[in-house]
């Protein structure tokens, strides 16, 4: 081995010294070991890394990170192909990350936070998914989210078991089962319903929570029998437009 | 995989991926995002890895793959053929540099460095990975990740004493501050 060549390798070696036993980092280090020109330089080379090193490792992560991942990780949904969870991993991720910081204090191990019902909604937005029934099939329902004048805060009518007799696409969402309802106005939106009983909410999630992420936009809302959340590329102001009446509207 | 299980995973590996993510991304609110995003690939598939000693560098592949799809979305990898020569060697004068920084300064001294080696050159800084592991997660040679090593460090150091040289222009003399004089 030449000078040059242990200089190659010993550059790659950590300065801690693990790497210590590497057969060809032994053997660099015996040429240096020949070689003063190639020890002083080690010798400087080492000092560089491990004062970077050092300074690295000064980096903390932002509080609330690790509590944000585990948080983020109790959404899971058995059976999902792969290539649709990588899709959605970004939102779900960066949603979990905004969200998660406040909810995690509050999680309990068996609470099912609607915090992962948006996260889930996101998911099913990125990626394709079976058709649903058409709205007319929803009755009265149907009537009104196409109507564009309907607010969804405004008295929708829902009636879960209706939509389980129609076979309105259900969903898994850690454990509680979750209906989407797919429909347009100027655009698509998706819509998520599930039980009230079934999913903790925080008391600021009571009223109308708009959430913007990338090209999505969210809002999650409660009333006291349902949870709902909608999902649409249309942006905040067409997501507000479709749920928020417009006596709210102005307000906000 | 138990929730107890995947919390010794985070614990033992999330602050080694932050700094990572953020040497990469640059700013901490993506940088959370990229770690969080790894481990909930993770807790959806990543748990399905039977060796479990394969884990570390299976979480900085996946960080990695993450940071580089948004990359291409974003059109701005730079490409190998693009790179500037290699640049200095180790001085004496570049430990006096880095030593006069804090840790929030060197990751700005990294963020500097090309990404093609900021990759291999951070994961080096943190210590967690050995060149023959940093060649795995980064899914290329061993001789490339010394090759980028030593460009890396090439131009860490560079940025460094271009830092150095700028602070030594603007030294302040107290008493020539506002309000000093008066």
């Amino acid at each position: 081995m030449t000078s040059e060549q242990a200089k190659f390798i010993l550059q790659a070696c950590r300065p801690g010294g693990q790497d210590a036993s590497d057969p060809a980092v032994v053997e660099a280090l015996a040429q240096a070991e020949r070689d003063a020109g190639l020890k002083a330089w080690l010798g400087r080379e080492r000092a560089f890394d491990s004062e970077v090193g050092a300074k690295c490792k000064q980096i903390a992560p932002p509080a609330g990170l690790r509590t944000t991942i585990l948080a983020g990780a109790r959404v899971t949904r058995p059976g999902r192909s792969p290539w649709r969870v990588w899709i959605g991993m970004g939102l779900a991720a960066s949603f979990a990350l905004i969200l998660g910081t406040v909810v995690v204090a509050r999680l309990s191990a068996n609470d099912v936070y609607l915090d992962q019902l948006v996260q889930h909604g996101l998911i099913e937005m990125t990626g394709p998914h079976p058709r649903g029934q058409p709205l007319d099939s929803y009755g009265e329902l149907g009537v009104f989210l196409r109507d564009p004048s309907r607010r969804l805060t405004g008295g929708m009518p829902i009636d879960l078991e209706q939509l389980r007799a129609i076979g309105c696409r259900s969903l898994e969402v850690a454990g509680k089962e979750v209906f989407e309802i797919c429909f347009r106005r100027d655009s698509f939106y998706h819509l998520y319903i599930a039980r009230r009983a079934d999913f903790s909410c925080r008391e600021c999630e009571i009223e109308p929570m708009f959430r913007e992420r990338g090209e999505f936009a969210s809002v999650s809302w409660v009333d006291d029998d349902h949870v709902f959340v909608l999902v649409s590329r249309a942006g905040l102001d067409a997501v507000k437009k479709v749920v928020l009446e417009p006596s709210s509207l102005a307000l906000r | 995989m138990s929730n107890a299980v995947f919390a010794q995973l985070v614990d033992a590996h999330y602050e080694a991926l932050y700094r990572f993510a953020l040497s990469l991304a640059r700013r901490e609110a993506d940088a959370c995002d990229l770690v969080q995003q790894t481990f909930y690939i993770w807790a959806t598939k990543g748990h399905g890895l039977r060796d479990a000693a394969k884990a570390k560098t299976w979480l900085f592949t996946t960080l990695y793959r993450e940071f580089l799809r948004g990359r291409r979305r974003d059109g701005r990898i730079t490409a190998i053929e693009d790179l500037p020569p290699e640049e200095q060697d180790t001085a004496a004068e570049s430990v006096d540099h880095v030593r006069r920084l804090d840790g929030v300064q060197v990751m700005e001294m990294l963020q500097e460095v090309d990404e093609v080696f900021r990759a291999p050159l951070t994961l080096f800084y943190i210590e967690d990975l050995s060149y023959q592991e940093i060649a795995d997660a980064l899914e290329v040679p061993i001789g490339t990740v010394m090759s980028r090593l030593s460009r890396g460090k090439s131009q860490l150091r560079s940025a460094m004493a271009r830092r150095a040289s700028h602070r030594a222009e603007v030294v302040e003399f107290p008493g020539l501050r506002k309000g000093a004089a008066s």
